[in-house]
């Protein structure tokens, strides 16, 4: 019984401990941010933030200069912009796709699902060159067009929604299609609204993906101007790999772009929990 | 959660009218059940219609362009020349114009052995301990899970920040002043902690959820047996999840031979190009000496890596799709 005992209390300080190897340098990072640039430049300099008296205090000099040497407000509205209408378009179309594979038995259904399944076996890798050029031809290169365009539908989330619409009962849908209901209608009022927890997860999902990420911006976006969030920090990033002056401007910038992903986290983390299992286990 | 559905994506859409004049019914079924059939097949393709154009222009019509383009050689400013095979004999042969071929495979081998294997050994042992009926599960899982809620370039940024032999957090718990990004025999290492401290929220949450959903009588019956908690997990939990520990094992493995962000970010490939992995290389040659031909020959030598990849570990997952 108290060897059960100890054994206990040792996984649960075990836990605790990976807690902090895991949420501790966020925290190690955020204080750090508060500081002086010159203190943190220092070798040994304390945890907390704190003045010469050691009292403590907290210091927004780092995130003034952040904002005004990355644009920090030009590039939260680009990603904003990017982010939301890339999910936008996600949420509704990947859905519409789904819907047919899962409910309209058209002709070529399984033979078209069977390619698009393929398809998600090629990596993105291959389409970095080929993208780039089109979105040239299309007049978008350089633009935010070309953060979204390429990027309106996911085929891994086509499949997610038909394997969530082929979960529900058919009997409500097929109730209002005797009614007359056209199946835009149905799937519109009555499969969708069934769907809104898959849907939350997928938003979710597809937001902060495109708020991450950083290849593709980095391949069609030139002017500073344009760029995304990930972009603006990581041109300071690869330059402080080299320069460790400027980690007082690329520890503040860190954690302006992390905190809007932590707090969506927060607020949906049970939708996210739920529905990350769900797609690996569907998958 | 906020509608996020543009509403003029909406109004665009034409919804299928319920009834209209058919085209003739074919092949002598009845009217009704003939038109039935046109119908369903107009909605359908209507619905699909957005991703068929989407299908078409961002993946087909890429990836037979990459197949074109590997037979070229192409600078983006002049016309293309066809070279035949060559841009895959050169890679794959000529070691003098070629150099970091083989080398950026090697070092992402390496990273992947580093990252994948041990990244899971450890989230599975994590999850079994989560899954002893720990009190605040919710709470560990949400903790876990923040590494990877966080932007991948902020992720960089605090490692070069934890790693820097100077300043860094983990120099000053060891009392050293090791720069761990800036010796070959550490660089791909370090990145390689990275990534399976940033994975690991992500494969507990996957893993712990297949274990809950095991049959509780099985490890019933294997207690009355007398099988402790370590045997347990080996003769039960195990072997249940096997279908997803492989899943974890091919994905991780297909995300590490993309890995870019972190060694472009971090390292830039040094030093002495330990860190060079494969994409990265990739791009160097599509983006920096704009060699297009080249570049697209090595997606599809990595297309076919990844398609290999696949196939062995399909051979062992059970199909689970319906």
């Amino acid at each position: 019984m108290i060897a059960r005992r100890i054994s206990r209390v040792a996984l649960y300080a075990f836990l605790f401990f990976l807690v902090a190897l895991l949420v501790g340098p966020f925290l190690w990072l955020t204080l750090a941010s508060f500081k002086d640039g010159s203190q943190i430049l220092s070798a040994d300099s304390p945890i907390l933030p704190v003045d010469e008296n050691g009292d403590f205090q907290i210091k927004l000099d780092n995130y003034v200069v952040a904002f005004d040497y990355l644009q920090l407000n030009t590039l939260f509205l680009n990603t904003f912009i990017v982010a939301t209408v890339a999910t936008a378009f996600n949420l509704f179309f990947n859905s519409l796709a789904g819907y047919a594979f899962a409910r309209i038995a058209f002709r070529g259904r399984e033979t078209i699902f069977r390619l698009v399944l393929a398809s998600l076996m090629v990596p993105g890798t291959v389409m970095l060159v080929p993208n780039m050029i089109i979105i040239n031809q299309l007049g978008l290169f350089d633009s935010l067009g070309a953060l979204i365009v390429p990027f309106v539908m996911s085929v891994y989330n086509i499949f997610l929604m038909r394997q969530t619409f082929l979960g529900f009962p058919r009997e409500l849908e097929e109730a209002a299609i005797i009614d007359g209901a056209s199946a835009f209608r149905v799937f519109w009022t009555i499969a969708m609204p069934l769907a809104r927890p898959m849907l939350v997860v997928l938003g979710i999902t597809t937001f902060m993906w495109n708020y991450n990420n950083f290849l593709w911006p980095l391949v069609v976006i030139q002017s500073p101007e344009n760029g995304t969030l990930s972009l603006g920090l990581g041109s300071l990033v690869s330059a402080s790999a080299t320069n460790a002056e400027l980690y007082p401007v690329m520890l503040a910038a860190s954690v302006v772009i992390s905190v809007p992903l932590i707090i969506i986290f927060l607020v949906f983390q049970k939708h996210i929990v739920k529905g990350i299992a769900a797609g690996a286990l569907k998958g | 959660m906020t509608q996020l559905i543009d509403p003029a994506v909406v109004a665009g859409q034409p919804a299928t009218p319920p009834r209209r004049p058919r085209p003739a019914p074919r092949r002598g079924a009845s009217p009704r059940r003939t038109s039935y059939r046109a119908r369903q097949n107009r909605t359908g393709y209507l619905f699909i219609l957005p991703f068929l154009l989407y299908f078409a222009m961002f993946l087909l019509l890429p990836m037979l362009m990459s197949f074109v383009l590997s037979f070229m050689e192409w600078d983006l400013r002049s016309a293309p020349t066809f070279v035949g095979l060559d841009n895959y004999a050169n890679l794959l042969f000529d070691p003098i114009r070629y150099p970091e071929f083989w080398p950026s495979l090697g070092v992402t081998l390496q990273y992947i052995l580093m990252s994948v294997p041990l990244g899971i050994a450890f989230a599975l042992g994590i999850s079994a301990m989560l899954n002893a009926n720990v009190k605040g599960e919710g709470f560990f899982k949400t903790a876990y899970f923040i590494p990877n809620v966080t932007a991948v370039v902020a992720v960089a940024a605090m490692w070069i920040f934890m790693l820097d032999p100077q300043f860094g957090l983990i120099n000053d718990v060891l009392g050293t002043n090791i720069s761990f990004l800036g010796m070959p025999e550490t660089a791909l290492a370090s990145l390689a902690a990275m990534a399976i401290w940033g994975a690991l929220g992500y494969n507990i949450l996957i893993l712990l959820s297949a274990m809950k959903s095991i049959d509780e009588s099985l490890y019933e019956a294997a207690k009355i047996d007398g099988a402790n908690a370590v045997q347990r997990f080996f003769a039960i939990t195990l072997p249940s999840i096997q279908p997803i520990i492989f899943f974890i094992i091919i994905t991780a493995t297909i995300g590490a031979f993309q890995a870019f962000d972190q060694m472009y970010l971090m390292t830039g490939g040094g030093p002495d190009g330990s860190t060079l992995t494969y994409l990265l290389s990739l791009y160097n040659h599509a983006f920096r000496y704009f060699e297009m031909g080249t570049a697209s020959a090595m997606s599809y030598l990595l297309l076919l890596i990844i398609l290999f990849v696949t196939w062995v570990g399909f051979r062992f997952i059970p199909q689970k799709l319906d």
